[in-house]
């Protein structure tokens, strides 16, 4: 399959934190979620693929070939959202727009930006040191869509926002990737969105990569067996994932397959796990 | 380059008005009031210096560069429009020394070659002093190279000091001139060194 990323043994190393050997790719077509807890290496990793700072080792591929930071043609069909906007305060909607034309020439779409800025109510003479952070995430999702990229690459961009700003900026990601030359890449810590959008999960823990799975796989195969201790005993290693100890007493394990943990344990309550429970499973649980 | 530019020209118009709004009451009160044009010119290419200083404070303050490397701009291009805007402004204050000098000649008796060597040379020492400090900015960032504009302000005036206690005789009127004429070449000779040495630090701080 063709990939729009594709990064091999990635690793940067910081004092009391490392990046180990990451590997994964981002189908074209799709919306990919990176997932972990604060610190897990989400940003290092998407900066390590933008180039803004020097792994120690790994190599790069965006849309299709290998990623020189130093070459800025690479960045042509690339848009990113940080959680930051990264504009300059005094700048208005409208002075962003004519920027960001300069920057890519050809490529920018004024009337695309105009349509996204009209969509999300950005209005155009207002300096973006007066925007909310809705406002200030609207317009660079707006900026980095208007010249027609094939890849975003978002950090966070939802973070901080209440539920009918991320509602409406899931939709445009959603109109983004009909276009099946598209593909996203999501970082955050709000999985729900992802549950709503995504097509693939990467779960980075202390800078490792947990699992690589689609969406649907890990919500409807995966389930949180909550047992007694008496019905625990008669459950084999192999068949759970993690455990987790409840405090007055019983268990809690993360089951991967189901179905078939429910045809065996018929007796043992079985419930949906959401990519949260599952995230909570690998950083607070424990292993068999 | 021209979207660099547009981005900080844009982002720093109120603050230029400002300045030039200063320029102008200082004008007033120490230039056409009394004749001392030489003291514009200063103050124009010094304020030059607050322009570049404010732009590289603003860029870092909201994340600027991080946003641009990943717009298809590259990082030679970015170093180089600080540059560029380091020669507008102080181009700019010089523009508007010599345009004060124009009506001080109304009032007073100005002479146009002095108002010329003292904007030229004064612009030259703007630019020596940016071709130092932008480095800096580049290495250690706005915060930490306020506190060493300090000591490079100082420093010329403790060298000049420091010379005169020993005695040595106050330079000709010939040197002075060979100086005043040298002084464009050093300044271009230093903002040039300058500009490749902040390239190679940006890379390295940001590869």
């Amino acid at each position: 399959m063709d990939n729009a990323i594709r990064v091999e043994h990635l690793s940067k190393e910081y004092p009391g934190f490392a990046l180990r050997d990451l590997s994964f790719s981002v189908p074209r077509g799709s919306i990919v979620g990176l997932i972990g807890e604060n610190g897990a290496g989400k940003t290092t990793t998407l900066n390590a693929i933008l180039g803004l700072i020097r792994p120690e080792q790994g190599q790069v591929e965006l849309l299709g070939r290998r990623y020189d930071p130093q070459n800025p043609e690479h960045r042509r069909r690339i848009g990113v959202v940080f959680d930051e906007s990264g504009f300059p305060p005094h700048l208005t909607g409208a002075a962003i727009g004519k920027m960001m034309h300069l920057v890519y020439r050809e490529l920018w779409d004024a009337a695309a930006f105009e349509g996204y800025c009209r969509r999300f109510a950005l209005p155009q003479n207002k300096e973006i040191r007066d925007f909310s952070r809705g406002m200030k995430t609207k317009l660079s999702i707006a900026a980095a869509l208007s010249h027609h990229p094939e890849l975003l690459i978002l950090d966070e961009p939802t973070g901080g926002l209440d539920p009918i700003v991320r509602e409406e900026i899931l939709d445009l990601f959603s109109e983004f990737i009909q276009d099946e030359r598209n593909s996203i890449l999501f970082s955050t810590h709000i999985t729900t969105d992802l549950e709503k959008i995504a097509d693939q999960i990467l779960f980075l823990h202390k800078g490792e990569l947990v699992f690589s799975r689609s969406k649907d796989d890990l919500i409807y195969q995966h389930a949180v067996a909550r047992c007694t201790s008496a019905q625990f005993a008669a459950i084999a290693p192999e068949e759970y994932l993690r455990r987790r100890s409840l405090p007055g007493g019983g268990e809690e394990l993360l089951v991967g397959d189901r179905e078939g943990f429910a045809r065996r344990h018929p007796q043992v309550v079985l419930d949906r796990a959401g990519i949260d429970e599952i995230m909570l499973f690998y950083v607070k649980g424990e292993s068999k | 380059m021209r979207a660099l530019l547009y981005k900080d020209l844009r982002n720093l118009r109120r603050y230029i008005s400002q300045l030039l709004l200063i320029c102008l009451a200082f004008g007033l009160l120490f230039g056409i009031s009394n004749g001392n044009l030489s003291f514009i010119a200063g103050y124009a290419a010094m304020l030059s210096l607050m322009i570049l200083l404010n732009s590289m404070a603003y860029d870092e303050q909201c994340g600027w560069y991080r946003c641009a490397l990943t717009m298809p701009l590259s990082r030679k291009m970015l170093v180089g429009s600080k540059y560029l805007l380091g020669l507008l402004a102080v181009g700019g204050g010089a523009v508007f020394s010599l345009l004060l000098s124009v009506i001080g000649s109304f009032f007073f008796s100005v002479s146009p070659l002095e108002a010329l060597a003292t904007t030229g040379g004064c612009s030259c020492i703007a630019l020596i002093f940016i071709a130092i400090l932008t480095p800096l900015l580049f290495r250690y960032g706005t915060e930490k190279t306020r506190l060493l504009m300090t000591l490079i302000f100082v420093l010329p005036f403790l060298l000049i000091l420091f010379l005169d206690r020993l005695g040595l005789p106050m330079p000709s009127e010939e040197m002075v001139v060979g100086m005043l004429i040298a002084l464009p070449f050093v300044a271009a000779a230093v903002y040039l060194l300058s500009f490749l040495l902040s390239v190679r630090i940006f890379r390295m701080r940001l590869p």
